[in-house]
């Protein structure tokens, strides 16, 4: 080969490169309505993009893996967390994740930025979108499966099933690994569940079913509102636990 | 000096050396916050940091690409600058660019997008800047009226890098208003600035010091350099694909991102392959050893760390779990450290001394900076691949919480702190190398 077929040879291959490039470009352009919702990309959720820029969040998280690994990936963070977690964590980070400031000392802990409402409101409109873009099942969440498979079954009624099996599928359906721990997997935001409800007592597992905050007043987790019925299931299958 | 405008070439030296000692402060800033959490919490976040340390990164290197451009134009053509105060007026502009960029991360004016997240009028800035000195060298190569096909290579990979560096502009005028259209051009400046046009600016340099150095015929070694940059193009433009696995585009990118990415690392091989066989045909043995143990260096881990540290992680049956855990950060501090900070340095431990009518650095000091780098790099990319072994199979592949994960990793950020520390050590005895200006063959 002389420098001259070398030298063509680079041209050509690099245009034809370019070419089949630019073309698959713009087929992906076509299909990003399908991939992405676009017809629900809201102007909260152009905003909730722009405070996302605004604060450098991508100076410590990642979102679908590009960023800084210093912090949680958040592409999913709307149907890990969910919205009420997020505005109790972005309104108090330190307090939420450890409790105390004197639980995070030493610890990894994200800065209060002093987000408003509005830019909070803005931010979880965007995390909900982006946790819909079809990214081929990336993050792999093999919990996340299950739980959504939960979910998508009808309610299991009272008379045609067991206790058990309907605290179970109540556990799932609410995500409640999002914050707790149970058998080994889920987070570290609130107790482990496993064997709490041979800790506790009846009646205070109940209030805080209902409301945390009439047994904690500084409880961050919500008020899901369980009637006694969803209660004693809920509390059935931790027993088994 | 045989040319009196090669002067430009040294001033931009100076400030991109200057700017990787800054750069090298703010990686160990925030190797220090992974460590000791409370360094400075609330105060300077790892954010800001972080920013400063990836953005100092882009702006060393591009002017360093700078001042070794000027060096390999002016001797490739045989002619002085066009414009020596065009050279020294652009110089002037990025670094004051540059330095504003990064005040203002510390007040927190950012366009928080990852390497873009200089302001819109920095980036134009930044634009005119790059125009400026793209048109001063291929008014100098008319000039001179000799377009070698390292001279072609180069300025294809500066235009290039000019080109690719306009997608960068679209949020600001508010196109990128869905984030996988914005990640999706995104990489067209990150992707192909350095899996693309920045090898050919690579290519190009090696070649040139290869020249130089080994005295091997030039039709034997440009023929190879097509071959490469061949390669390179080959692989590094469908090799985007690499970047479009999950970020809301159709499955035919995992295909074609895997196989075209999976041949980058041949580029990389058959630069280190390239090098080492000219070296072997050298004719003569060159005085300036600390140039060759840099230009050999370079070629050795930007094969390793583009190359093989990439392509470990490119098919998307690992990267579904490796991508965006610590893996990726361990590819990317040896793959940036290889191929375009060790080719910049390179650059300067031949040019600066024969600037200066010497033969070569004091061997003791630039050779005690090469083994300190390299040893302080090598150090930070392994621990950084275990603890990205350790995240992958713990969060990606268990599915544990992501802080629980971090928990288990301390050793590994210590670790890599301690190599930090021997790299900015490194850094200071090139920086005094560099300064003490090099010597005569007989003192050496």
């Amino acid at each position: 080969m002389t420098k001259n077929t070398a030298r063509n040879l680079y041209f050509i291959g690099t245009m034809v490169c370019l070419v089949i490039f630019f073309a698959l470009s713009i087929h992906t352009m076509s299909t990003i309505p399908k991939y992405t919702n676009s017809e629900k990309l809201t102007d909260d959720v152009i905003a909730g993009k722009k405070v996302w820029e605004k604060y450098d969040c991508i100076g410590c998280h990642t979102l679908i893996g590009e960023g800084s690994y210093f912090a949680p990936e958040l592409k999913d963070i709307y149907s890990q967390k969910g919205p009420a977690f997020i505005r109790a964590f972005l309104k108090d980070p330190v307090k939420v994740w450890y409790g105390s400031a004197e639980a995070a000392k030493g610890q990894r802990k994200m800065p209060n930025l002093h987000l408003s409402d509005e830019e909070i409101n803005r931010l979880i409109a965007f995390f909900e979108w982006v946790d819909k873009i079809d990214t081929h099942n990336w993050p792999p969440r093999p919990q996340k499966a299950a739980v959504q498979g939960a979910a998508t079954k009808p309610p299991v009624s009272a008379q045609e099933a067991g206790k058990v099996e309907r605290g179970e599928a109540i556990v799932k359906e609410k995500g409640c690994v999002a914050c707790h721990k149970i058998k080994g997997v889920g987070a570290t935001v609130g107790p482990d569940l496993t064997g709490v409800a041979r800790r506790l007592d009846m009646e205070t597992f109940h209030k805080r079913l209902r409301d945390p905050k009439l047994v904690k007043p500084d409880s961050i987790m919500p008020a899901y509102g369980f009637s006694d019925e969803q209660s004693e299931a809920i509390i059935a299958f931790l027993k088994t636990l | 000096m045989k040319y009196k405008t090669l002067s430009v070439a040294y001033n931009h030296f100076v400030v991109a050396l200057l700017l990787l000692v800054l750069q090298v402060i703010a990686g160990l800033w925030i190797g220090i916050q992974y460590v000791f959490p409370d360094f400075f919490y609330q105060v300077i976040d790892f954010n800001v940091m972080r920013t400063i340390h990836i953005n100092l990164l882009i702006v060393w290197i591009l002017i360093g690409f700078m001042g070794a451009s000027y060096y390999l134009v002016v001797e490739e053509s045989e002619t002085e600058v066009w414009s020596p105060s065009l050279a020294n007026i652009h110089l002037i502009g990025f670094a004051i660019g540059g330095v504003a960029a990064i005040v203002g991360y510390l007040f927190g004016i950012t366009d928080g997008r990852e390497f873009l997240e200089q302001p819109f009028i920095i980036k134009l800035a930044i634009t005119v800047v790059v125009l400026a000195f793209v048109l001063n060298i291929i008014m100098t190569i008319v000039k001179g009226g000799k377009w070698t096909s390292v001279q072609i290579v180069l300025v294809m990979g500066l235009v290039g890098a000019a080109l690719f560096f306009l997608p960068a502009l679209g949020n600001h005028v508010g196109v990128y208003r869905n984030l996988s259209v914005d990640k999706f051009y995104w990489w067209w400046t990150v992707h192909l600035w350095v899996e693309g046009v920045w090898e050919l600016i690579m290519g190009a340099m090696l070649s040139f010091l290869l020249l130089k150095l080994t005295g091997v015929d030039r039709e034997v070694l440009e023929k190879w350099l097509y071959v490469i940059v061949g390669i390179t193009f080959f692989s590094g433009i469908l090799g985007t694909g690499h970047h479009y696995y999950w970020e809301g585009y159709p499955a035919y990118w995992l295909w074609i991102g895997g196989i075209f990415s999976a041949s980058e690392p041949f580029a990389f091989l058959g630069m280190t392959i390239y090098a080492f066989a000219m070296m072997e045909k050298a004719g003569r043995a060159h005085p300036n050893r600390v140039a060759i143990y840099f230009t050999l260096g370079c070629a050795i881990f930007a094969f390793l760390g583009a190359g093989v540290w990439g392509v470990m992680h490119t098919l998307p049956q690992v990267n579904r779990y490796t991508h965006g855990s610590q893996i990726t950060a361990s590819h990317g501090h040896l793959a940036f450290f290889g191929a375009y900070a060790m080719i910049n340095l390179a650059m300067m431990t031949y040019a600066v001394p024969a600037m200066k009518g010497k033969d070569s650095f004091n061997k003791r000091t630039a050779l005690a900076a090469f083994w300190l780098m390299v040893i302080g790099m090598t150090d930070m990319t392994l621990a950084l691949f275990g603890a990205g072994v350790v995240q992958a199979f713990m969060e990606r592949y268990n599915h544990m919480p992501f802080m629980v994960v971090q928990d288990q990793m301390w050793l590994f950020y210590a670790i890599r702190l301690a190599g930090g520390v021997i790299f900015a050590v490194g850094v200071l005895f090139f920086v005094k190398a560099f300064f003490q200006g090099g010597v005569k063959r007989a003192d050496v």
